[in-house]
């Protein structure tokens, strides 16, 4: 119980960057003191399912207060958009050859769908990737020219 | 910033734990248990709360008794808080009264 109880803790805290900036500024360390309190009582008092119950609660807290944040947060929306434009534009390309492979007796060296499926999950993470550093890059540059960065 | 009346459950809640007294989020949520156990309020609830009331002014960060404990942050409800707070107690009440006239009524006629 007392490993499950680190971990738990360990995950809250990384749970709480999905939370508003704002929010985590002003009262992250008190709602990372809470949820402990909390789960510590709840273990103490009905061992997992106490854990079980905090963790429901922080898990529905997340989706209501956690999720609809991120859409205001350009670093995680752009990222998220261009993904999301990236699949649905490459995706046709994998279904092309899913037929092809269905059709046609592939020969050593052709492409199988599960190489245009590693194709186009390795574009769209990049994608993502160079979008988040360019909005992170973009945000830093703002910082910085108002003296703040 | 939030409508005024009706109020949200978490808003209701945390104003009228905070009329006993000055307290810290987690003693918040003990009272807020009490009032309501069927109503779950989690550490992001509650100081998501917390900082929309203090935005508002329907609450305000007071210093807290020293202990050797951990330094906790206590919130006080604020005049205008309080004033709230009534108003919505009362809108709460003249709504009971209407729907127990409403019952009492519909019990009548099925006789």
């Amino acid at each position: 119980m007392t490993r499950f109880f680190h971990w738990s803790l360990k995950a809250y805290r990384r749970l709480l960057t999905l939370y508003p900036e704002d929010l985590r500024r002003d009262f992250g360390a008190e709602m990372l003191e809470e949820f402990e309190d909390d789960l510590s009582a709840e273990c103490t008092a009905h061992s997992i399912r106490g854990a079980i119950r905090v963790w429901r609660i922080v898990l529905h807290e997340t989706i209501q207060i956690g999720l609809p944040a991120w859409r205001q947060n350009p670093a995680l929306a752009v990222p998220a958009i261009s993904t999301a434009i990236a699949v649905a534009t490459q995706s046709p390309l994998l279904i092309l050859t899913i037929r092809r492979a269905t059709q046609l007796n592939l020969r050593p060296g052709d492409a199988t769908p599960l190489d245009t499926l590693f194709a186009l999950a390795a574009g769209a993470a990049l994608t993502a990737l160079t979008s988040f550093v360019a909005v992170h890059r973009g945000k830093r540059a703002n910082l910085i020219s108002l003296g703040l960065g | 910033m939030e409508k005024t009346s009706p109020l949200q459950p978490a808003t209701f809640l945390v104003l009228l734990a905070l009329t006993s007294g000055d307290r810290h989020g987690y003693g918040i949520r003990q009272d807020v248990r009490k009032l309501d156990p069927a109503f779950e309020l989690g550490p992001a609830t509650l100081y998501t709360t917390i900082q929309r009331l203090l935005e508002a002014g329907w609450i305000k960060e007071v210093s807290g008794p020293e202990t050797g404990e951990r330094r906790r942050r206590y919130y006080r409800i604020t005049k205008e808080g309080n004033a709230l707070l009534q108003t919505e107690l009362q809108r709460m009440e003249s709504m009971l009264r209407k729907s127990k006239s409403m019952r009492l009524r519909a019990a009548e006629a099925a006789l």
